[in-house]
């Protein structure tokens, strides 16, 4: 989008802002169209279970109307509703204890330079082999197998798509620790996709490994 | 840069064209050289690719409805008091 776009989308959403915060709730249902697919798909990869997932995207909403008054337009209309989300998250299961390995665990042991490693492979193999089906559930649960501080920064990075400044606002995170937990998440990420990988090819070529 | 080790934290930012002209200039090099970082790059760039396509999940019209019957009753109990 070029500037022209984004400043009129701005104007808009301030408009529409305005017209929420003295009682407009067709100008709020405009807010947040858009926004209550996006919001659902992140609950339900940030909680336990499904249950609470409606609850945490209900939440949200609701919480967004409590709080209009107090939206100063600081970050989009779109951050704020994200950072509700990830709050109403936090005060569900209080604050996330689960760790990762070190930056360096991901590394694979590899030899510098050309050498085969049998850790490392071209994924359009295995990946051409495998059903929608296995891969979005082996993709879902290697997310869930993220623990929580990690899973949310990496998911409003990637799947949401946000700057990773705008990741630190939503996750009240420095800048430097937002960008360290989406690389660790990232690296945990591409080592279970990749064990999933290389224990599939294993299977499907009738080699045991 | 000839350390994979060196490499690794920089990996993703390279991947997501955030570094710094002379870091990326530097890593381009080493990737060059370096099948196993090509193969880690590959399927880093590709496990955002999978986690971005692969994990929609739909509304249910049933809860698209409970929602908006709860924020049309707090938007009621908020605005009609004032």
């Amino acid at each position: 989008m070029n500037h022209y776009g984004a400043f009129i989308i701005q104007t808009n959403e301030k408009k529409l802002v305005e017209g929420a915060k003295q009682g407009d709730f067709a100008a709020f249902n405009r807010l947040i169209e858009n926004y209550r697919p996006r919001i659902f798909g992140l609950a339900v990869k940030l909680a336990k279970n499904r249950e609470d997932a409606e609850d945490v995207f209900q939440e949200t909403f609701l919480k967004a109307i409590d709080n209009i008054q107090k939206f100063r337009g600081e970050s989009s209309f779109g951050t704020w509703l994200y950072t509700i989300c990830v709050n109403v998250i936090r005060n569900k299961y209080g604050r996330s204890t689960g760790e990762l390995l070190p930056l360096e665990e991901y590394l694979p042991r590899a030899e510098h330079g050309d050498g085969e490693h049998a850790e490392l492979f071209d994924w359009d193999d295995p990946l051409s082999k495998l059903t929608k089906d296995e891969l979005k559930q082996k993709i879902n649960q290697s997310i869930m197998q993220l623990p929580l501080k990690y899973r949310t920064p990496f998911l409003l990075r990637y799947t949401e798509e946000m700057s990773v400044a705008d990741v630190a606002r939503t996750t009240g995170l420095t800048l430097a620790a937002a960008k360290s937990r989406i690389l660790r998440a990232r690296l945990a990420m591409r080592q279970s996709l990749n064990d999933y990988f290389l224990g599939e090819r294993g299977k499907k070529n009738n080699v045991r490994l | 840069m000839s350390d994979c080790k060196e490499l690794i934290g920089n990996l993703s930012d390279f991947i997501d064209g955030e570094l710094d002209l002379n870091m990326c200039q530097e890593l381009k090099k080493h990737l060059e050289g370096c099948r196993n970082c090509r193969l880690v790059a590959d399927s880093l760039t590709k496990t955002v690719k999978l986690c971005r396509d692969g994990v929609t999940e739909d509304l249910p019209e049933s809860l698209k409805e409970s929602l908006n019957q709860k924020l049309q009753a707090r938007w009621k109990a908020k605005f009609d008091k004032n």
